[in-house]
């Protein structure tokens, strides 16, 4: 397929991560990245990192690799970082021009927030990376499924979701089509002009409606008629490995308050 | 204005990078590390081209003439749609040049100036529209060209008649009304409104109706003669048999064939082997040959086939006329043309 990389790629393999439950996995990785939001010091941050990366270790990602799959987010991280750098002020002012003070306090906190972010984005990415597109919306819609009772319809969001992460790369394809098409008409997209922009949208829209009639009617096709009375051929299965797992990260989650109060 | 393909070769990522991962991906199998795909039998797929393959063209070499008619054909992913948008410098290649009137369309002003040039038109252009009349639609490419009011309204309507739409008519409508034939002339006028020397054309004629594909290829026809160097790029090799003036013929990114029809017309069993297959009137004429029924051109269309094949019926009908109903060929070759055309009618 062309290279058209799109962040949430799944990267097959068989390792102890990927044959967890998407369930456990999911409430996981909420688990890391509030371990992340606890750690209050480098040091904190230093054991989230390790344990993370001890994940990714063990689903047998190479760290190249990781890193590439939140590099498409990685101007989140340097906007929060550059936002920290100009409005904390904290100690020692180490250059100054015109409204810009750069302090040490302000760099001390734009490095923390960069590395808490990227700890964040990589425990979120991992989750991507192990886990089928399909099982995530299945834990997505189980994780909901206790606030169905209040009447959130859990499993028609699910579906949503499913649907519009394989609909993400479908569309990037299509945008490229069209970009390509229209550059054939000798439209420039540098200067980003509204007639030469709604060149390049009205024809994604038009494909976006396109697609969801046919997708419904495939749909409705196969019978499809919402969650009740649905079964999976795979139904989702805690396991030992499950418990392992949650074990790591509670673990994972003492070291790290453990470190708060060791380095506070 | 000769568009020149040397040596190019085209691969989607860094092929270096490509050639590790696959490696890597290959020793993480052996390890057990990740399953085996289950639609791959001894590590191909059932059909299209490896998920491991590099390159999705390799050495392609030829040069487009003036005025002249090119046909490619090849598989589903044998790198067709890759290779005509290299023609005018939407996606260069990874190795090689093209060279576009002598100069390299890796250079990105020259790429520009030749889209006022080679005008290309992708597979299902209607997709492409947006604009709110057709008139403003096609009017797209010619204010790219930075042309005057007049000229683009002139272009405009040139280019719609050229299609066989009313400017009158059609032109205040919104694309979105009309039919999809008439969609896809709209878009092709978008095209031809460049006022290109060449044209370039990916599958025109997938998914329309028998009347409107005849309607389109005889305009693209109309083109070529008015002076227009055209490539298609097509999956009907009859198609390409009755227009083409030269056929170049892909299989898995390599260039497999290149010459008249006739030529590689001439190869059916080659064809086949690749996923393609040769016209139906020449399918038609090979078996019969093979049966011992003498006919001397290399390339029939179902006209030639059919005169020739009256012509030797009418030269051995006095004599053998009691026979021709047992002789196998005969009768097969007296029954042929009727069947394309009358007999369930008659």
């Amino acid at each position: 397929m062309p290279d058209i990389a799109v962040l949430g790629r799944y990267w097959p393999g068989t390792s102890p991560v990927h044959r967890m439950d998407a369930r456990m996995k999911l409430v996981l990785s909420l688990l890391v990245m509030a371990a992340a939001f606890a750690a209050q010091s480098f040091p904190g941050l230093a054991v989230c990192a390790a344990f993370v990366l001890g994940f990714f270790a063990l689903a047998g990602i190479p760290a190249a690799s990781a890193l590439k799959s939140v590099a498409p987010l990685a101007f989140i991280v340097v906007l929060t970082a550059l936002l920290n750098v100009l409005f904390v002020q904290d100690g020692k002012a180490l250059f100054e021009w015109w409204i810009v003070r750069v302090t040490e306090g302000g760099l001390w906190q734009a490095a923390f927030i960069a590395c808490r972010l990227l700890v964040l984005l990589l425990s979120m990415s991992l989750l991507t990376l192990t886990t089928p597109t399909l099982d995530i919306t299945e834990a997505f819609e189980w994780t909901l499924g206790f606030l169905r009772p209040l009447g959130v319809p859990a499993h028609e969001l699910g579906m949503m979701m499913g649907i519009a992460l394989r609909f993400l790369p479908q569309f990037a394809l299509e945008l490229r089509t069209v970009h390509r098409a229209q550059a054939s008409r000798g439209a420039t997209f540098s200067k980003g002009r509204l007639r030469t922009l709604s060149a390049l949208i009205v024809p994604l829209f038009t494909s976006a409606f396109r697609h969801a009639d046919t997708l419904s009617a495939a749909m409705d096709a196969r019978c499809y008629h919402g969650g009740v009375g649905r079964t999976r051929l795979n139904p989702l299965a805690c396991t030992q490995l499950d418990a392992r797992g949650a074990v790591a990260v509670a673990l994972m989650l003492a070291c790290v308050i453990a470190s708060n109060f060791a380095f506070a | 204005m000769p568009i020149a393909f040397e040596g190019v070769s085209y691969a989607y990522v860094d092929p270096e990078r490509q050639a590790k991962s696959a490696r890597r991906r290959k020793r993480r199998r052996d390890a057990g590390a990740i399953e085996e795909a289950p639609s791959l039998e001894k590590g191909f797929p059932a059909w299209g081209g490896s998920p491991d393959a590099v390159w999705a063209l390799a050495d392609i070499d030829f040069t487009l003439a003036d005025g002249e008619f090119l046909g490619v054909a090849g598989h589903t992913g044998s790198g067709k749609s890759t290779l005509v948008q290299h023609m005018n410098g939407l996606v260069h290649p990874t190795r090689g040049r093209v060279l576009f009137d002598g100069q390299d369309l890796a250079d990105k002003r020259v790429a520009q100036e030749c889209r006022g040039k080679v005008g290309l038109v992708f597979q299902y252009p209607e997709h492409q529209l947006f604009a709110a009349t057709v008139r403003e639609d096609v009017a797209f490419g010619p204010r790219n060209l930075g042309l005057s009011d007049e000229e683009i309204e002139r272009r405009v309507r040139a280019a719609l008649e050229d299609v066989h739409l009313d400017p009158d008519e059609v032109g205040g409508k919104s694309p979105f009304e009309l039919s999809g034939g008439q969609q896809r002339r709209v878009a092709f006028a978008g095209v031809l409104a460049m006022e290109p020397r060449a044209l370039v054309l990916d599958e025109p004629v997938a998914g329309l109706d028998p009347v409107a594909r005849e309607e389109f290829l005889s305009l693209i026809e109309e083109l070529h003669s008015a002076g227009l160097t055209v490539v298609m790029v097509s999956h009907s090799m009859d198609d390409l048999a009755r227009l083409a003036d030269r056929m170049l013929v892909l299989n898995e990114g390599r260039q497999f064939a290149l010459g008249t029809p006739a030529e590689v017309f001439a190869h059916g069993d080659a064809l086949r082997a690749i996923g393609l297959d040769v016209p139906a009137a020449q399918k038609l004429a090979e078996e019969l040959r093979e049966m011992g029924v003498e006919l001397p051109r290399d390339l029939y269309d179902l006209e030639s086939l059919a005169d020739d094949l009256a012509g030797r019926l009418a030269d051995s009908a006095p004599s053998r006329e009691p026979k021709v109903g047992e002789d196998e060929p005969g009768r097969n070759a007296s029954e042929a043309p009727c069947a394309a055309g009358e007999a369930p009618y008659a």
